[in-house]
């Protein structure tokens, strides 16, 4: 699978003609804030600001049916869903490198855990229809920080194509079957050397803009029992308002609920994303509640995401280092600052 | 204890905190972003004295609290007044540049905001219920941080609910579901709000299930009317749900709403006086009729 050249004059034509096969989705603006939205004419491409949400709603949206029912009762027989059109081949251009890497990291839980025979059929089919068209973050921001968690600006993981940025065209590069056939119906130049050259300059660039630090593997090498009690979970939890942003924004938190929504007729049952930040994750029928408080659940996330996780999958951590929780947290609760803190625990 | 606000690590974040002896004292900070309304953060129970580093519309909400029994501003609650020139909205700042995730220092002075070097104007970036404010100096202090400053807003804060009071009830819906559109429901505003301290949100109830399809548009649309319901006649207009909101939404126009018709026809102003009772604590039949 070899190099090749978009001329950015030609982008919206390209998308147009992947159009013929996918339902086609961009970062572009709306209301002020860029989010994967439908492509067409009048919404270009945004191509530096970052998608304030991630791709993860494309594999796990934050709403969906999966099956609906008529009557009542426990014998109440499958129906097909009156008004749920299946999501169909979806592409996804201008994906980040971190986001792509997020849905492999998400598909270990939901599909590939060697350890888990099941596999979410939803996540798989959505998978298998999805195509990523990811972009070479050449200018990595200030709360960006995917190389300490195993990613790369450049990287291409989970990707399908991979496009550069260059000063009048896009390299392109297909990492994949469903890639490379997904624009065939396009054509596109081989790249020469020397826009592959400087492909790889940008890339060498962006790396080394980004600050290095914070060693996950510190974590790793700690007693979980220590890290439970440490009392930053106490402090946090004094400011940390509990509310679902970082982990609505979050490409790798990945908690539903399943509820069923129904009427006299009948009804349907619904997946929607959950977040363990809210008093009712965990609260049982009976009453009681495991994580009563803020200090457990905001302890639950980061425990998850970079003590849990890393000890079942091979020493990486359920965070990317996209930055979002950061940019956007209305209280600054840092998962950085958190990760060194936590890193930097010692036994009493 | 000291409840204020503590130096971020980002750029225009804004980090609340509590500091309990005074070597501690070094971590208090106070700058612009400090858009979170501290009543929030007053702890309760604590049986220790406590000091709260309040803007004028923390003072107001602090108000609010006392009124409702939640904390006693004559006894365990000390009132450290910043008279406020108003606090600047991020997200304004980042539509303001090419790149905002390269954002690495803003700095503010006087009426100019220097993000990296490029300058923009303040009263472009300022918060907008910050640029209508009436309140900017605390209404009621036990000390006074810095003088007082002039109250400069008042005439525009109403202005944006003067227009949706002028549209007919049908365009006022299309006006508020295209206003929601992007709530992705992680009640944020709920949660950095300071008069939504309900034990158990009715956004969460199962029975009464007043909302059955977390993030469908409809559901998305009650919960911020209900909740603005619930806010008539207590919401001080203080913006930090929408400071809040990942989105941008500006959540406090169903509040300030309800709000500005309550004042119209009572002449009643949320959290300006200890003594005052809430309108919804006196019921009276004849502004019920209205």
């Amino acid at each position: 699978m070899s190099e090749k050249i978009l001329d950015k004059t030609r982008l919206n034509a390209f998308l147009d003609t992947v159009k013929k096969d996918f339902a086609v989705w961009v970062p572009a603006e709306r209301n002020g804030i860029v989010d994967f939205r439908p492509h067409d004419a009048d919404t270009p491409p945004e191509l530096t600001r970052r998608a304030r949400a991630s791709t993860k709603k494309f594999f796990q949206p934050q709403r969906e049916t999966l099956f609906c029912f008529a009557g009542q009762g426990f014998a109440a027989p499958c129906v097909e869903c009156a008004d749920v059109p299946p999501p169909g081949k979806t592409a996804v251009f201008g994906v980040r490198p971190c986001d792509a890497r997020a849905m492999v990291l998400d598909a270990l839980v939901f599909v590939d855990d060697p350890a888990n025979p099941h596999e979410d059929e939803f996540f798989r089919q959505r998978r298998d229809d999805t195509v990523l068209f990811g972009l070479g973050c050449k200018t990595p921001g200030g709360a960006c920080f995917c190389n300490r968690t195993g990613g790369d600006p450049f990287g291409e993981d989970g990707l399908d194509v991979i496009f550069t940025e260059l000063s009048d065209a896009f390299l392109v590069k297909p990492l994949t079957e469903k890639g490379e056939k997904a624009i065939a119906g396009f054509p596109l130049e081989a790249a020469g050397q020397a826009a592959i050259e400087s492909a790889s300059k940008a890339a060498g660039k962006a790396r080394a803009s980004m600050a290095d630090g914070l060693d996950f593997a510190r974590i790793a090498a700690l007693d979980v029992n220590l890290l439970f009690e440490l009392p930053l979970w106490d402090e946090t939890a004094e400011y940390c308002l509990n509310c679902g942003v970082c982990t609505y924004l979050c490409p790798t938190c990945i908690c539903f609920d399943v509820l069923d929504q129904t009427n006299s007729q009948g009804g349907k049952r619904l997946r929607t994303w959950d977040s363990c930040m809210s008093a009712q994750f965990t609260l049982h029928a009976s009453g009681h509640n495991p994580r009563p408080t803020g200090r457990e659940r905001v302890r639950q996330r980061f425990l998850h995401k970079l003590k849990y996780f890393l000890d079942v999958h091979d020493g990486r951590v359920s965070c990317v280092g996209c930055g979002r929780c950061v940019q956007h947290c209305p209280v600054n609760i840092d998962i950085r600052e958190i990760a060194e803190r936590m890193a930097s625990a010692v036994s009493a | 204890m000291v409840v204020g606000f503590a130096r971020p690590t980002a750029p225009m974040a804004c980090r609340p905190i509590i500091v309990r002896s005074p070597d501690q004292a070094d971590l208090l900070w106070w700058d612009e972003f400090c858009t979170m309304n501290v009543a929030r953060f007053v702890p309760r129970g604590t049986g220790r004295a406590i000091a709260v580093v309040a803007k004028g519309c923390d003072s107001r909400n602090l108000v609010v609290l006392h009124q409702e029994g939640r904390i006693d501003l004559t006894g365990e609650v000390t009132v450290l007044g910043v008279p406020c020139r108003g606090m600047i909205d991020a997200e304004l700042v980042r539509r303001a540049v090419d790149d905002p995730d390269a954002i690495a220092e803003v700095l503010v002075d006087g009426q100019t905001v220097s993000v990296d070097g490029t300058a923009l104007r303040r009263d472009d970036v300022l918060r907008e219920s910050c640029a209508g404010c009436r309140h900017p100096n605390p209404v009621i202090a036990d000390e006074l941080m810095t003088a007082e400053v002039p109250v400069e807003g008042g005439e525009s804060r109403h202005g944006g609910i003067e227009h949706l009071q002028s549209l007919s009830p049908t365009a006022r819906l299309t006006y508020f579901n295209g206003l929601f559109a992007d709530c992705i429901a992680c009640y944020a505003c709920r949660d950095a709000c300071p008069l939504c301290y309900c034990e158990t949100c009715f956004s969460e109830t199962s029975k009464a299930l007043w909302l059955d399809e977390p993030a469908a548009d409809s559901d998305a649309l009650s919960f911020h009317f209900f909740r603005a319901l619930h806010l008539a006649g207590r919401c001080t207009d203080c913006g930090a749900c929408e400071s809040a909101c990942p989105v941008h939404i500006p959540v406090r126009l169903l509040a300030a709403q309800a709000g500005a018709a309550l004042e119209n026809a009572s002449g009643f102003e949320a959290g300006l006086a200890i003594d005052a009772a809430a309108p919804v604590q006196l019921f009276q039949p004849a502004l019920h009729e209205e």
